[in-house]
């Protein structure tokens, strides 16, 4: 069952537009808004339940309500639109098309937080997304939504689209600001959190694309209509990316609390070849593995999966078949996390890279019973011990696809190559 | 700032609420270990070398980032453990993740010795090891600017070395550049590390991926023996560490005064050591050819003598056993004070005798000199100013003044020009560690020489001014003696004698009182020359001097001290005006 709130302008021709978007009732959201005191649009957003949606789901009005409501130092929202987690592409698809909802997200945010510029941080390596917003934000601009004296209201707001330089690590919130900054991209130690001390300085809050989208349709139609959908603790909709070996990929919005089995069989039209589910990921590439059989019994929201032992994440699935090598496709990740770790802390600049080297060793068939140990005790040491979560991230996915698929693991040791035949054309291997 | 009461490791401490866990720990005697955090240089929170246990709290702390107010909350002040299981376990796995790719490259490190890696291994490591990946490889020698080389295999990416470079010089040579474990330090091209302070960076690295270009390979360094010092170099007087071995010195390092030089030296005070090793006037020479001691001390006597017009005690070297002039400071208890006949002798006349003063010298080579002047050349004129040229100043430690004693020498109310006195000639010139023939100083004074009959020169080096005396006699550098200098604040700061006097150089003060008993023999019986030490000296010298007025140089300590009559004075006066005058609001 897919559900449209965040997408219900995406079938409408040219949705990208303003006059489209108007034509839909936009920017009608805002003036509800802006009718409101800041205090009562943000207990509006608590009431709704509405959590963040970049990946670790804390909930967005108490976000809000740690902004101090007097600064010496301007504030400043940044819209997380960097969206390069492995596996998540919800994001783009808002950005391409429906972005005057992005940009009516931002108004009631900045409203309700007393902000007057906001940022907007977009993937280095977004092309569309990016023009479409561009274009978006510069109609804004020239019907009066943005600027000096927002539509007459007497507020002011300013917009910058900024596009990042393409990493994985600005998509963290202190890293994004660094970079925003104009310094290298990497995480800041926490305290104090950006909410107090942020972007140049003042207190700023980062919320993911999808989290700001969210807001016009529950201004408009509120709390209590928007938590009709998904459970009592994770109310509302999501987006779901599913990638992989499903039938029909794509984005689907459905309202939390979904049994994982609906979207993947029905939604998704199930693994493509008429094979089987061997294993799945739920939240984007960091969150933990979960087999074929843990995924078809789980529901798709925050306190399930973290029942399940693993997380909703970004709401980026990678569904795999029971052709895939899991020992491969770990390989691949934890290459990406060696590449994109910032490489300031111990932990995560070594552990990142010693996984990666672990791992495609025993892909290749070079490696030793003794690495499986060796690796779950790399990611004991990466986890909790860093400036940001990257490490974690990278930790995650090691340690669950060992301990649940140590089978198959343990198969590469004894055979001395891979087992499912089935290698990438990898530097390491074609060095044979 | 309000204070709290922490636990470390059971053990209680009372800090600043604002003070982090490292520095805490430090207070109880507790080494956390650490990479990144520097006191001078702030949290950065990198290494994660010093996670900590807090009681309550799941996860690691790091201790850097953690702050004493941070440990309150509202049932009381949660403990911190520093050495529990858990966190040896942590700092065993930091240090794993460092040697991964670390080059191991101990046996042919400068670092080996005064090594973090080394040390925290030996402490909390030392486990079989599991690393068989390969190691990854990164550029090693590298000039990264005139003075320093880089290793990039060993360093251990702690930022200090460019958060020094941003935050300290704000010159920003350095950088990281790449990510993860690629991450490699590296200068901005056509901007090599060459600030004035650059060496400071191969101090703060707490590995060997920065290290002196000049002092690769010359020294391991467990050799070497560590000394309390200063550096000479400027007004600053920048503490020190002088390190030696085996009667040379080899390098400075900055010891720690917040009231002085915080934790750095700049490069070129570090460069002043070479005189303490080369072109060493070792000793005695007469018209630039050595004769010993003993003889020498004859000589300058009896040139005193005649220059003074002093007929009560010796004229000739001859008289007297040389045994007592060179070898005892004890030879007094034999020689009779009632042996007045010195002081029948006759007054002496200083009117055609000069001694040129230098702001280098220590203040009790000064202060010997002034009273050698005054009791032993009959009131000679004595002044000084220092002739080298002035340096360039920064805006941070550096001063333009040359010299470390130049507050020193006008305290004594000796900073005079000499160059009038000097100019007129006479017939006893002399020069105490000043080198006014030296490059860039005062080539004129060489006419000015000429006029003298008899020239001695007093000073640790070989120079021009040496060559030109007709007697020159070698003293014990800041190196080998004790002593004290006064800076640029007037604080009185005290370096200590880290190794023996080269040949006969003597201690200057010693030397003055030994020219003093041949000269007159008579006088070694008690005052004016009878401190044999340097402590005797200082009561002497606090006594007679009024800007020294109570100080007690024992209890100086390694940071020194404002000079007690200058930070005390306006205190005095304020009673004095309270109780003496008029009370203000009747006035
Ligand atoms: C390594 C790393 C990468 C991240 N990348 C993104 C990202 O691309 N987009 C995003 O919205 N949040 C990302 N996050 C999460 C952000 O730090 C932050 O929690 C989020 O933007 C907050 O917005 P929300 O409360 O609306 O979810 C990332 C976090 C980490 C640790
Ligand atoms: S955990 Fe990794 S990515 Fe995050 S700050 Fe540390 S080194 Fe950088
Ligand atoms: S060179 Fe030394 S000071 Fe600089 S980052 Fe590396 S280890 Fe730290
Ligand atoms: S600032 Fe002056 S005293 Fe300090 S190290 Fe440099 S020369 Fe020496
Ligand atoms: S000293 Fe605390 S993290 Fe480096």
């Amino acid at each position: 069952m897919e559900v449209k709130l965040l997408t219900r302008n995406f079938d409408r021709p040219e949705s990208w537009t303003l006059d489209a978007y108007e034509k839909a009732g936009g920017y009608r959201a805002w003036k509800t808004a802006f009718a409101l005191e800041p205090e009562a649009l943000i207990q509006l957003v608590k009431d709704s339940g509405l959590r963040g949606r970049g990946g670790a789901g804390f909930p967005t009005g108490l976000k809000w309500s740690f902004v101090p409501k007097e600064s010496s130092s301007p504030k400043y929202l940044c819209v997380n639109a960097d969206e390069s987690e492995p596996g998540t592409f919800k994001d783009r698809y808002l950005l391409e098309k429906d972005p005057h909802a992005v940009i009516e997200g931002i108004l009631i945010c900045c409203w309700a937080v007393g902000i007057h510029h906001a940022y907007i941080y977009v993937r280095g390596e977004f092309g569309l997304p990016l023009f479409r917003l561009r274009d978006a934000v510069r109609e804004a601009y020239a019907k009066g939504y943005l600027g000096h004296d927002v539509d007459g209201h007497g507020f002011d707001l300013e917009v910058t689209v900024h596009r990042g330089g393409g990493a994985y690590i600005c998509g963290e919130e202190t890293g994004l600001i660094e970079s925003l900054e104009g310094k290298k991209g990497q995480p800041r130690i926490k305290p104090p959190f950006p909410a107090v001390k942020g972007a140049f300085g003042g207190p700023t809050v980062v919320n993911n694309v999808e989290t700001i989208t969210t807001l016009p349709w529950i201004v408009e139609h509120g709390a209590a209509e928007y938590r009709k959908f998904g459970t009592e603790k994770s109310p509302g909709t999501k987006l779901f990316s599913v990638s992989g070996h499903v039938v029909r990929p794509g984005v689907y919005e459905i309202p939390l609390g979904l049994p994982c089995k609906e979207l993947v069989y029905d939604l998704c039209g199930g693994i493509s070849g008429g094979r089987t589910m061997k294993a799945n990921i739920p939240g984007g590439s960091s969150v933990p593995v979960l087999t074929g059989a843990e995924a078809e019994a789980v529901n798709l929201d925050y306190e399930s999966l973290a029942a399940a032992g693993t997380m909703l994440g970004s709401g980026g699935m990678i569904v795999l078949d029971d052709e895939t090598c899991m020992v491969w496709t770990l390989a691949v990740l934890e290459k990406f996390y060696a590449h994109e770790s910032c490489g300031q802390c111990t932990p995560c600049r070594e552990g990142t890279g010693w996984l990666r080297d672990l791992v495609y060793r025993l892909e290749a068939g070079g490696g030793k019973s003794c690495d499986l140990e060796t690796i779950l005790s790399i990611t004991r040491n990466m986890m909790g011990t860093t400036i940001c979560v990257l490490a974690d991230a990278a930790a995650m996915p090691a340690a669950s696809f060992v301990q649940k698929f140590r089978g198959e693991f343990e198969a590469h040791v004894g055979a001395g190559h891979c087992p499912m035949r089935r290698r990438p054309a990898h530097f390491l291997t074609a060095a044979h | 700032m309000a204070e709290v009461t922490i636990q470390i490791d059971g053990r209680e401490v009372t800090v600043d609420a604002g003070m982090n866990l490292i520095e805490a720990a430090r207070r109880l005697g507790i080494m956390i270990p650490h990479f990144c955090y520097h006191p001078g240089l702030g949290v950065d929170g990198n290494c994660r070398m010093c996670l900590v246990e807090i009681e309550g709290q799941p996860k690691p702390a790091i201790a850097c980032n953690t702050f004493a107010r941070d440990l309150k909350t509202k049932d009381g002040v949660r403990p911190v453990h520093t050495v529990s299981p858990k966190v040896k376990e942590w700092q065993r796995a930091v240090l794993e993740f460092l040697f991964l790719n670390h080059p191991l490259d101990c046996p042919i490190c400068d670092q080996s010795g005064e090594c973090f890696l080394q040390d925290y291994y030996m402490a909390n490591g030392q486990y079989v090891s599991r690393l068989d990946t390969p190691k990854l490889h990164k550029r090693k020698v590298v000039d990264i600017g005139p003075r320093v080389k880089l290793d990039a295999e060993r360093c251990v990416l702690c930022g200090r070395c460019v958060r020094f470079c941003d935050a300290v010089t704000g010159t920003g040579e350095l950088s990281i550049v790449n990510r993860g474990n690629r991450s490699e330090i590296t200068s901005f091209p056509g901007l090599p590390l060459a600030n004035d302070y650059s060496l400071n960076t191969v101090d703060i690295c707490p590995v060997g991926a920065l290290t002196g270009s000049e002092f690769r390979f010359r020294k391991r360094v467990w050799l070497l023996s560590s000394t309390q010092s200063i550096c000479t170099g400027c007004a600053r007087g920048c503490n020190i560490y002088l390190e030696h071995a085996e009667g040379l010195a080899y390098r400075y390092r900055p010891r720690e005064n917040m009231e002085v030089n915080t934790y750095w030296m700049c490069d070129a005070g570090r460069q002043t050591f070479q005189p303490l090793n080369e072109e060493r006037l070792e000793v005695p020479e007469e018209r630039g050819k050595e004769i010993p001691i003993f003889e020498a001390l004859t000589r300058a006597a009896q040139w005193v003598n005649e220059a003074t017009g002093f007929t009560g005690g010796a004229t000739e070297g001859g008289r007297f056993a040389g045994g007592s002039v060179t070898g005892g400071n004890s030879a007094g208890g034999n020689s009779a004070g009632g042996l007045s006949g010195c002081a029948a002798g006759g007054e002496r006349d200083g009117s055609r005798v000069l001694v040129i003063l230098s702001p280098v010298s220590s203040q009790e080579t000064l202060f010997a000199a002034k009273r050698f002047a005054a009791e032993i050349l009959g009131g000679a004129g004595v002044a000084g100013i220092g002739t080298r040229p002035p340096g360039v100043e920064d805006k941070i430690l550096r001063k333009a003044d040359p010299y470390p004693n130049t507050a020193g020498l006008a305290l004594l109310g000796l900073a005079r020009d000499p160059e009038p006195e000097l100019a007129k000639g006479g017939r006893l010139l002399v020069i105490v560690e000043d080198d006014p023939l030296g490059e860039r100083q005062r080539p004129a004074w060489m006419q000015h020489l000429a006029g003298w009959e008899r020239v001695i020169y007093l000073g640790v080096n070989r120079n021009a001014t040496s060559a030109a005396a007709h007697l020159a006699l070698p003293v014990t550098p800041h190196s080998e003696c004790d002593g004290t200098y006064v800076n640029f604040q007037e604080r009185l700061q005290r370096f200590r004698k880290a190794i023996t006097p080269r040949g006969d150089a003597l201690w200057a003060p010693e030397l003055f009182r030994r020219i003093a008993v041949a000269a007159d023999p008579g006088i070694h019986a008690g005052r004016p020359f009878g401190w044999l030490s340097f402590n005797a000296l200082w009561k002497d010298l606090a006594a007679s001097e009024p800007a020294f007025a109570g100080t007690e140089v024992a209890k100086l300590g390694g940071v020194g001290q404002t000079l007690v009559t200058r930070a005390a004075g306006s205190a005095i006066d304020g009673v004095g005006d309270a109780a003496g005058g008029p009370a203000p609001r009747e006035a």
